[in-house]
């Protein structure tokens, strides 16, 4: 196999053609250092991908829930998260693909009411566009209904695979015994990729993940300021750093530019647009197009200063002193700091308690619920979360949706219902102070 | 003399009513029809013929309901979720929880002691506990809209009918009917499925008295009398008022607070 066999697939051939086109044209404003830095690093990250196929480096598969700072810590290893091409033509607006990818899961015998995120893994699998991978590791986060895509990834990924159980319960004992897992899985990577883990490799990335985590939460706390001063997208785009970058140089110049960008613009005292309401997004990003956060900010003045995606809760960082200490660390932001790991395992208090922080922290007016559609996790509290928000007297939409698949609502309703909500609830009640 | 107007499009009628210094002085309801502009039109034009008034003379005009954006002639076009709980507010100043059963959605809504939008819940999915629904189980039992109440208030136990799909609940009627049960008995089945469907609905916001109803099913007493039983709770009554014309009448008094700059500076396209 070498770089032809996987440019010459229509799939990657798109990416490779249009990503050219959307750094021009987020090149064209010099301010926009965030996402510059994320489309320069997705473009570094293919060459290496594609360099790695010509040279017969092995690669390592995993799914939503997982990390890659350990496959980081193996020299010449590959990581590779299998929802990423789905995420690639989602940033590319390119909605034929991913549309392909859910149906050719749904023609395999997925479920149609699956979520799409599990089906754009699944379908990616099924047409077989990802470079074989050494051996693959599947985590049951950030929701059960990974479980699915991990199976998928087990049976067509055709390569040993580890399994990471993580517990429902927000305890110590919780950590630790994710922590055992990722002791084991060191071993099961070396054998399976050759590569021996170097500990200092492994401190290196444990460092840059920290160096990340510090600079999303200082961005994080930009995003607090009012008037926002950067575009609500951007909070979209930090889970494809999460799932791909983090523990490697690429996180931390990702989000340096982020945190550029952020400092510049209010040090500017710039406004980004004029902002008459703010409003959490709990839940799902409008991945089947994120240029409706620039109609909303235009059109409505809704900023969006953070969602569930975006939330990176600050759960301290990972002590590099020992091999231990860091297998705790990495098992503790896998399980406390990841999105919708930690808010959708166990009990809904954690979901609530966390939208009432973002809430008060980043001086929000009001709440949407984006429902995605096959979310049970968020459906499941969805009476819980309207009474808390009832209690706190905060004007709550609700309304289905599916993430990445428009033929649920269209992109003309999810704008119809949050027009409605902003200009006939919100608006008129933060007048009426 | 400030005389305003509101033009409501809905799904199965479109209402308009005109208003001199804040009074009704004409309140026209017709069917729609598959051209809402032309629909929009001529029905503002008969609450003109009616009212005596010159089209000039109009200060200002709201659109609303779901054919709002095709009345072209509005100044504003502001949903009908506004426009219901205002329109209700005027009529019981002591509302604060509305019901609008309209000809294809439910929508429950909360006001403040103004008339101000608060909150709403709707169900625009499924025809399930909307006026669609009465109308299919109309046909299906050979009893018109009219007769539905007097059957509901006649002697008899209810048969117990699906709330959940308006399909599914058009089979069970059939077969009730070939089982030979008694019209009085599937009519109140059929109300309190309704009635089931609307409760559920507005105590998803949490059921603040007084209540009213809106909207054209609100002219069925059946449907009042399930409703309420299903709440447990006695609805106000407008007292004469027509209720199918409170949307168009909140458009109208919305009208009337942009045409004397009142309005809360809310900017809609």
């Amino acid at each position: 196999m070498n770089r032809n066999d996987i440019i010459n697939k229509r799939e990657w051939r798109e990416i490779f053609e249009a990503l050219p086109v959307v750094q021009g044209f987020f090149g064209g404003d010099p301010d926009s250092h965030g996402i510059n830095e994320l489309l320069r690093n997705i473009a570094v990250y293919l060459e290496e991908l594609l360099a790695h196929v010509d040279d017969g480096k092995p690669f390592v598969w995993y799914n939503l829930g997982f990390n890659s700072e350990l496959i980081y810590a193996l020299e010449g290893v590959q990581p590779i998260t299998i929802e990423l091409l789905g995420a690639l033509h989602s940033l590319i607006c390119n909605s034929r693909n991913t549309l392909d990818f859910i149906d050719r899961a749904q023609a395999a015998g997925v479920p149609a009411d699956c979520c799409s995120a599990d089906k754009l893994a699944i379908g990616a699998i099924h047409k077989g566009l990802y470079p074989p991978p050494a051996c693959t590791v599947g985590i049951n986060t950030p929701c059960d209904a990974q479980v699915l895509s991990t199976q998928v990834m087990a049976e067509l990924g055709e390569a040993p695979f580890f399994p990471i159980d993580v517990p429902y319960y927000h305890n110590e004992e919780t950590i630790l015994h994710v922590a055992g897992q990722l002791k084991e899985l060191i071993p099961f990577l070396e054998e399976n990729t050759g590569r021996k883990m170097d500990i200092d490799r492994l401190r290196e990335a444990c460092e840059l993940s920290n160096r990340t985590a510090e600079n999303i939460w200082e961005w994080l706390d930009w995003r607090k300021q009012v008037p926002l001063t950067q575009s609500s997208k951007l909070v979209a785009f930090t889970l494809l750093l999460q799932i791909l970058f983090i523990g490697s140089q690429k996180g931390v110049d990702i989000t340096e530019g982020l945190l550029r960008e952020a400092r510049e613009r209010t040090g500017r005292g710039e406004r980004f647009f004029e902002e008459r309401v703010r409003a959490i997004w709990y839940q799902d990003a409008v991945w089947t197009d994120l240029q409706i956060y620039d109609w909303f900010e235009r059109e409505l003045g809704l900023t969006v200063p953070v969602d569930v995606f975006g939330y990176y809760a600050n759960e301290g960082v990972i002590d590099t002193s020992t091999p231990d200490t860091m297998l705790y660390g990495l098992a503790r932001k896998l399980v406390n700091c990841h999105p919708m790991a930690r808010q959708f395992r166990g009990d809904i208090d954690f979901y609530v308690k966390d939208f009432m922080h973002m809430l008060e922290a980043f001086n929000a007016d009001c709440c949407i619920f984006a429902g995605h559609i096959a979310c049970k996790h968020a459906w499941g509290g969805i009476g819980l979360f309207k009474e808390a928000c009832r209690r706190a007297d905060i004007p709550l939409l609700v309304f289905e949706f599916d993430m990445f698949d428009p033929r649920v609502t269209s992109y003309e309703d999810v704008y119809f219902e949050v027009e409605r909500f902003v200009n006939e609830i919100v608006w008129p009640r933060k007048q009426r102070g | 003399m400030a005389i305003t107007a509101g033009v409501d499009i809905g799904s199965t009628a479109s209402k308009a009513v005109l208003l001199i210094d804040r009074e009704p002085a004409a309140q026209i309801i017709g069917p729609s029809s598959t051209n809402p502009k032309r629909t929009a039109r001529e029905i503002y034009e008969k609450a003109l013929a009616a009212a005596g008034v010159k089209a000039g003379d109009v200060a200002y005009i709201v659109g609303t309901g779901y054919g709002r954006t095709q009345v072209e002639f509005a100044v504003k076009n502001i949903s009908e979720i506004t426009c219901h709980g205002r329109g209700a507010h005027f009529l019981v100043p002591s509302v604060r929880t509305v019901i609008d059963v309209g000809g294809q959605d439910t929508k429950a809504i909360c006001v403040d002691s103004k008339g101000n939008l608060l909150d709403f819940a709707m169900n625009d999915k499924c025809a399930a506990g909307t006026g669609r629904f009465l109308e299919a189980m109309s046909r299906s039992m050979e009893v018109s809209i009219e007769d539905m109440e007097t059957y509901y208030f006649e002697e008899g136990d209810p048969c117990t009918i699906t709330s959940m799909c308006s399909v599914f609940a058009e089979s069970e009627v059939i077969n009730l009917i070939n089982d030979g049960v008694p019209l009085p008995r599937i009519m109140k089945g059929l109300l309190l499925s309704l009635a089931v469907r609307v409760s559920s609905l507005t105590q998803r916001l949490g059921v603040v008295e007084d209540i009213v109803m809106t909207g054209g099913v609100a002219k069925n007493r059946g449907v009042l009398d399930a409703i309420e039983k299903k709440l447990k709770i006695a609805m106000k009554r407008f007292n004469g008022a027509d209720p199918q014309l409170a949307g168009a009448l909140g458009a109208a008094l919305i009208a009337a607070d942009f045409a004397e700059g009142t309005e809360l500076g809310v900017e809609r396209s």
